[in-house]
């Protein structure tokens, strides 16, 4: 699907004059058509423009210096690409699933989930005030993954391996446990 | 801009696949991309510009290393595509940004408040008076700083301060 990129001569040729117009064009083709792409992979639409977004950025750092004419059309290195792209997300997507955080998970829900509770104390304030005893690069890990960064996301940024960043956030919840168990005798409630 | 792959036409299926708005979902490829291609880059803070830099070259250069161009940046920044050159030109002095605009900016190209601060100092030593530029006189610079550290604390970005 992919080759439809690679066959208009005159944008091709524009492209490579460096005509930003074209550029744009051609910018518009290629994000339509991974949109097209990572929908029949049944990705979800808020993780659609991730996915292009690595897909470009696959190609732009690799300025197609691995593209082997031999093995195929650009348009089918394209889609290698993608496909490559789309596997790891669905085995990232799995490792999440199958990640051994269920009291993290509980924990997100119960404190992360927007809007005001029934004693009417905004959840923000609460989570606030949940993670004071942290450290900060705690309180920073742990926001990040409540905002939904994925456990490789976290290894690249704390530039630890993604088993370490699993065993620290196992550690985090721990604290966050220990320490409001303290505080409220017996259950978790921050 | 339309949307326009005519030469070998999408099949019914592939046209039901693009997406509704296609010019808003490039534009949010395109945040996304810049935002991946910088913290690709640097995936630690910068906390040095480099001697004799200016910011706006730091930034120019950045960008090209990156392989972004100047609309990917305005979008990856919200801010107009006019107001680019601007932002990458010698003259441009980060503290005629607001605090807010400055910290997306840092924020995009994982620039460590060190790397401002430092760059505020050379310019503040190399001044004749306290007078940094036209209308910001050095204490005023001092509070953008405390105001440009609380967007960033506001934003989760401690790893651009500490």
């Amino acid at each position: 699907m992919f080759d439809k990129l690679f066959k208009d001569p005159t944008l091709l040729l524009r492209l490579k004059r460096g005509d930003e117009g074209a550029y744009d064009e051609w910018f518009l083709q290629i994000t339509a058509l991974l949109h097209a792409y990572f929908r029949r992979w049944k990705v979800r639409p808020e993780q659609l423009p991730d996915l292009a977004a690595t897909v470009l950025a696959e190609l732009w750092e690799s300025r197609f210096k691995d593209y082997d004419p031999q093995r195929g059309s650009p348009g089918a290195f394209v889609a290698l690409i993608a496909k490559r792209v789309a596997l790891d997300h669905r085995r990232a997507e799995k490792k999440t699933e199958a990640l051994p955080l269920d009291d993290f998970n509980e924990l997100t829900y119960e404190i992360c989930m927007p809007g005001t509770d029934e004693d009417g104390e905004d959840r923000a304030t609460r989570l606030d005030s949940a993670l004071k005893p942290l450290q900060r690069r705690e309180r920073s890990m742990l926001l990040r993954k409540f905002e939904g960064e994925t456990t490789t996301q976290l290894s690249r940024r704390f530039r630890i391996s993604e088993s370490a960043v699993k065993s620290k956030l196992r550690r985090i919840v721990k604290k966050l446990q220990r320490i409001h168990q303290v505080k409220s005798g017996g259950n978790f409630d921050p | 801009m339309k949307l326009n792959i005519s030469t070998n036409a999408p099949t019914e299926n592939e046209v039901l696949e693009y997406p509704e708005n296609p010019e808003e979902f490039a534009l949010q490829v395109r945040k996304k991309l810049a935002a991946l291609l910088l913290n690709r880059l640097h995936a630690q803070p910068v906390r040095d510009l480099g001697v004799g830099v200016s910011f706006g070259s730091w930034i120019a250069l950045t960008r090209e290393q990156a392989h972004l161009t100047e609309l990917d940046l305005a979008v990856g920044l919200n801010l107009p595509e006019a107001s680019i050159p601007q932002i990458c030109s010698d003259d441009f002095r980060p503290w005629t940004a607001t605090p807010s605009q400055m910290a997306d900016l840092m924020v995009l190209f994982r620039l460590h408040l060190d790397a401002v601060t430092a760059f505020v100092n050379s310019h503040q030593a190399r001044g004749s008076n306290t007078e940094i530029t036209s209308g910001s006189t050095a204490s005023q610079v001092g509070t953008w700083l405390r105001e440009l550290r609380e967007e960033l604390l506001a934003r989760t970005s401690e790893d651009l301060i500490c």
